[in-house]
């Protein structure tokens, strides 16, 4: 509990009060000669436990009541989990608010709101019960501090616009804590509106040991409220495009949609596809909540170069990640990156013809940072070597998350202790050949490399022996294929189709292609590179497609398709803005995690309960009310504990009739 | 004894003449036969001279031949002899409690109220009359007798008697009922503040003895129905004792004690047949003696 008028507090001695009255009491008693001390001492031993009894329970009243009066004097703040706090923050400390407006904080609430119009609310109420008169505001957009003149400017359209970039919530705390610094304040409450989606908590991020530090030094003086949302059972789809690309000279547009529903149950999704005009609906099966429709065809009318649409599904619960949109141009390279442990010339070719090879192709003894450079400008890997471990796992595995596609292909000797993400490879069989399928070809095999894992099946042989398969890890897909493609003379190399048609689906796979073809994430980065290129424009670049066009969200955080008109000729380039596909994974970071990524830290969980939600009364109210009422129940019982006992007048009735 | 004026003072204080006068109307008469020392109005265990028939006997050698019934033989051609009921005195002990709590209130008087004046009337009636003040001191026993003087003895031992100490009145009488002859009434004047039992064991032994008790039990409206309306310490006068006492935590619990002590008192008395009397202070003594005396004589009548 919290106080207003913590002053108010230094009454509470008061209470003291009636049992000083009491001793006194005592000590006045006139002292009275009295006979008849055996109907006393009758009287006392049957009543005597009951007696000190009641008259504890009448001081123990009486101090309730003078202690309920002093508290009510002292304003006392109801909440939860608010704690002390409140009453620091109305003795003058700073408050600054970190808030999340990435598509996870669109998610609705039960009253319609979204969280992070709940939140907000919700804190601009509590910030003016406490007296705060005024805030700095860090937002995942401008992830920069901003003064506001009043605790109601947060609830302003700039403020409660949603925007479509993830949140960089490790950036935004450094920020904060910076500010905090800079501005040499001790004492001051940091409130963080976010859903703690791990995307946008990024806990990998370095930039929390920095924070830590940030934190050691500004003391304990600071204070940090973390509010929470409740756990709904409201199910949440989301879609996004994992590839297009126009063929025919632009007269069909073969399109890839991811769709995720978080109901395991739901066995259908209609997903729209809306391009130059016209919506083409298509109704795609659902497995196990997922689903993927590759390379849908979609004719068009429009004989450009380049056209741009949007897939949508039902609005459900977060409208924000129902919405994507693409752009598509006739079929291009995408970048892929080769690592060989022996030299691989069938790869080297096969890839340049499916993908567009990156120039110097490292070897699988290259130190891990080139590496995680180079996978930072592909959309898809081809790795030939033993299985990666150590630091070039990890930055395959972080590929792999963000949406990337590796393949990846034996080596000569291999170490069957290694696996990757539950995968690993057999010892090789070179025994005789043998028939293999990958839909539609039937191939011959002459060395084979078993498959030791969980896959989805791709080829099998005759026998019904795993060629090749592939895994989900989180966006991206990891592809293995146990054939041998060092042997320039072997049989499926020389065969090449079935080479070319497995590193062709899985290029096509990758999800970060779209980067790469003019896509953009929503991002600050995105919102850098926008600002540049339209700087540069020769004509004012137009949001020609986007759900809100609202005017308050910086460009590269928005969604929609744009379009920038450059020196050449040629028509304008269009840029597709979506939102980070890890927004649509539903991942929370956990209370563990969260203690752990800055020890020194303690959070003050500021949970929006359902009167929260109902109301927007804000975290805190002022419960002086329900004191006052104890004030007078207390009274009552005070009256009815010291109310006279009955007496008989039976005694002197009968003595006079006997 | 030479009285001193102070004596007389305090003895004028208490004995009423006026109120013995009236209240000598009615005889003071035992509810059981008694054994006395002379002829008087009470009846005798014993067979004697008096007009009252009592049985018929057979004649045994060396009855009195003048007692024979010779009617009785010409009836039944057998020797009776008539008997008659023998007329005794009574030896009445009054036994005053001066324990330190018979000076709550006007309890002492009212004690020596009583004893003087049934004292009075007994010797006034020619029967015996003796006096203990039953004190932690050992009060001295007054042996009853009936002579003219023994009136102002009782009446200055009355006067000089102080109620201080414990209550000794239990073992008094338990002293008193193997000390004097049997078949006497013990008048007992107390408020009985000691535990029921007690009394119980004390109005059963001197009821063994053939003993008529008679029981006035004081009782002041105050320890009733206590006045107090603010908590008070009240302090033992039979001891060094005090209790703290809030009125309004006692007062249910207190009113119920009192009930039961008083129902322990006469469920006692009743099953003990012993003349109970309860004397409220505030009321005059002269209706509860005229009870007394009217309620014995209806007793020996039946």
């Amino acid at each position: 509990m919290s106080f207003l008028r913590l002053g108010a507090l230094w009454a509470l001695p008061l209470i003291l009060l009636p049992i000083v009255i009491h001793l006194i009491h005592r000590r006045r008693h006139p002292t009275v000669p009295w006979a008849a001390m055996m109907f006393l001492e009758r009287a006392t031993r049957s009543r005597r436990g009951g007696a000190k009894l009641k008259r504890y329970l009448v001081l123990a009243t009486r101090m309730l009541v003078i202690a309920a009066v002093v508290f009510a004097l002292a304003r006392p703040l109801s909440s939860g989990m608010f704690s002390v706090a409140a009453g620091r923050v109305v003795s003058g400390g700073t408050v600054v608010v970190l808030l999340d407006r990435s598509p996870s904080m669109q998610r609705r609430l039960a009253n319609g709101e979204t969280r992070q119009q709940n939140a907000l609310s919700n804190l601009a109420k509590t910030l003016q019960t406490l007296g705060v008169k005024r805030c700095t505001l860090i937002d995942s957009v401008s992830a920069s501090p901003i003064e506001l003149r009043s605790v109601e400017a947060l609830m302003q359209a700039s403020t409660v616009a949603a925007a479509d970039s993830s949140a960089d919530l490790p950036h935004m705390l450094r920020e904060g804590l910076r500010y905090l610094e800079s501005a040499d304040r001790s004492v001051a409450d940091v409130w963080v509106c976010s859903d703690r989606a791990i995307h946008d908590w990024d806990p990998d991020s370095a930039v929390w040991k920095e924070i830590e530090s940030l934190v050691r030094q500004l003391g304990r003086g600071v204070r940090f409220h973390l509010v929470e949302f409740p756990n709904d059972d409201q199910v949440n789809a989301s879609v996004a495009v994992t590839g297009t690309r126009l063929e025919g000279q632009g007269r069909g547009l073969l399109i890839s949609v991811a769709v995720q529903s978080e109901s395991a149950s739901e066995t259908m999704m209609p997903v729209r596809v809306s391009v130059g005009g016209v919506t083409h609906s298509v109704d795609v099966p659902l497995v196990d909540g997922k689903a993927e429709l590759i390379d849908h065809a979609i004719e068009i009318s429009s004989s450009d170069d380049q056209v741009f649409g949007e897939v949508s599904i039902e609005a459900d619960v977060n409208a924000a990640d129902d919405q994507w949109f693409f752009t598509a141009s006739a079929s291009q390279k995408r970048p892929v990156a080769l690592v060989t442990a022996t030299p691989c010339l069938a790869l080297d070719v096969a890839t340049d013809i499916v993908g567009r090879l990156q120039s110097d192709a490292v070897d699988a003894t290259t130190p891990p940072r080139p590496l995680v450079d180079r996978l930072a400008t592909v959309s898809s890997l081809v790795w030939q070597g033993p299985l990666p471990s150590g630091d070039e796992a990890a930055a395959i595995s972080e590929f792999l998350r963000r949406g990337g596609s590796v393949v990846f292909f034996p080596p000569r000797d291999i170490d069957d202790s290694r696996a990757f993400e539950g995968v690993g490879w057999n010892q090789w069989s070179r025994d005789q050949a043998i028939r293999a399928s990958f839909d539609p070809w039937e191939f011959t095999l002459d060395a084979r490399c078993g498959i030791e894992g969980q896959l989805v099946q791709l080829a099998s042989t005759v026998d019904g022996d795993l060629v090749a398969g592939k895994i989900r890890v989180d966006a991206g897909t990891a592809w293995f294929c146990g054939t041998d493609v060092m042997d320039p003379d072997g049989v499926f190399v020389k065969n090449g189709l079935v080479l070319y048609g497995l590193l062709q689906e899985a290029i096509d796979s990758s999800l970060l292609q779209n980067q790469i073809q003019g896509s953009l994430v929503a991002s600050a980065e995105s919102q850098l590179t926008l600002e540049a290129e339209i700087k540069d424009a020769s004509e004012a670049s137009l949001l020609i497609s986007s759900s809100t066009q609202n005017e308050f969200v910086a460009s590269g955080h928005q969604a929609g398709v744009l379009a920038i008109k450059g020196d050449s000729d040629a028509g304008p380039r269009l840029v597709a803005i979506n939102r980070s596909v890890g927004e649509s994974v539903d991942a929370k970071i956990d209370d563990a995690k969260l203690v752990s990524l800055v020890p020194s830290l303690s959070w003050n969980r500021v949970e929006v309960g359902d009167a929260q939600v109902d109301s927007n009364r804000g975290f805190v109210r002022e419960i002086w009310g329900m004191l006052w009422m104890l004030v007078i129940a207390g009274m009552l019982v005070e009256a009815w504990l010291t109310l006279p006992a009955k007496r008989t007048a039976v005694i002197r009735e009968r003595g006079a009739a006997s | 004894m030479e009285s001193t004026p102070e004596t007389k003072a305090n003895v004028e204080s208490f004995f009423d003449p006026q109120l013995a006068g009236r209240l000598s109307a009615f005889l003071l008469v035992a509810r059981r036969a008694m054994l006395g020392s002379v002829s008087g109005l009470h009846q005798s265990p014993h067979r004697g001279s008096s007009v009252e028939f009592a049985e018929y006997r057979r004649y045994q050698p060396g009855d009195d031949l003048r007692r024979l019934d010779w009617r009785a033989y010409g009836r039944s051609d057998r020797y009776y002899v008539k008997e008659f009921e023998a007329d005794t005195n009574l030896r009445m002990v009054l036994v005053i409690d001066a324990s330190g709590s018979m000076a709550f209130g006007q309890k002492l008087h009212v004690a020596r109220k009583i004893a003087s004046t049934l004292a009075y009337i007994a010797i006034g009636q020619g029967d015996a009359a003796g006096l203990i003040c039953s004190s932690p001191a050992g009060g001295e026993l007054l042996a009853p007798r009936r002579i003219a003087g023994q009136v102002s003895i009782l009446l200055e031992r009355l006067a000089a008697v102080k109620a201080v100490g414990e209550t000794t009145i239990v073992q008094t009488l338990h002293e008193l009922a193997e000390t004097i002859r049997e078949r006497a009434l013990v008048v007992v004047v107390s408020d009985l503040l000691f535990e029921p039992d007690e009394l119980r064991s004390a109005v059963e032994h001197l009821a063994f003895r053939n003993h008529d008790v008679s029981l006035f039990h004081l009782m002041d409206p105050e320890e009733l129905q206590p006045s107090w309306d603010r908590p008070v310490r009240l302090a033992d006068m039979e001891g060094d004792e005090s209790i703290l006492v809030d009125p309004d935590d006692v007062a249910a619990s207190y009113d119920a004690a009192v009930r039961e002590f008083i129902d322990q008192v006469e469920c006692i008395s009743r099953e003990t047949a012993v003349d109970y009397h309860r004397v409220m202070l505030d009321q005059g003594i002269e209706e509860t003696l005229v009870r007394f005396l009217s309620g014995r004589r209806r007793d020996q009548q039946r």
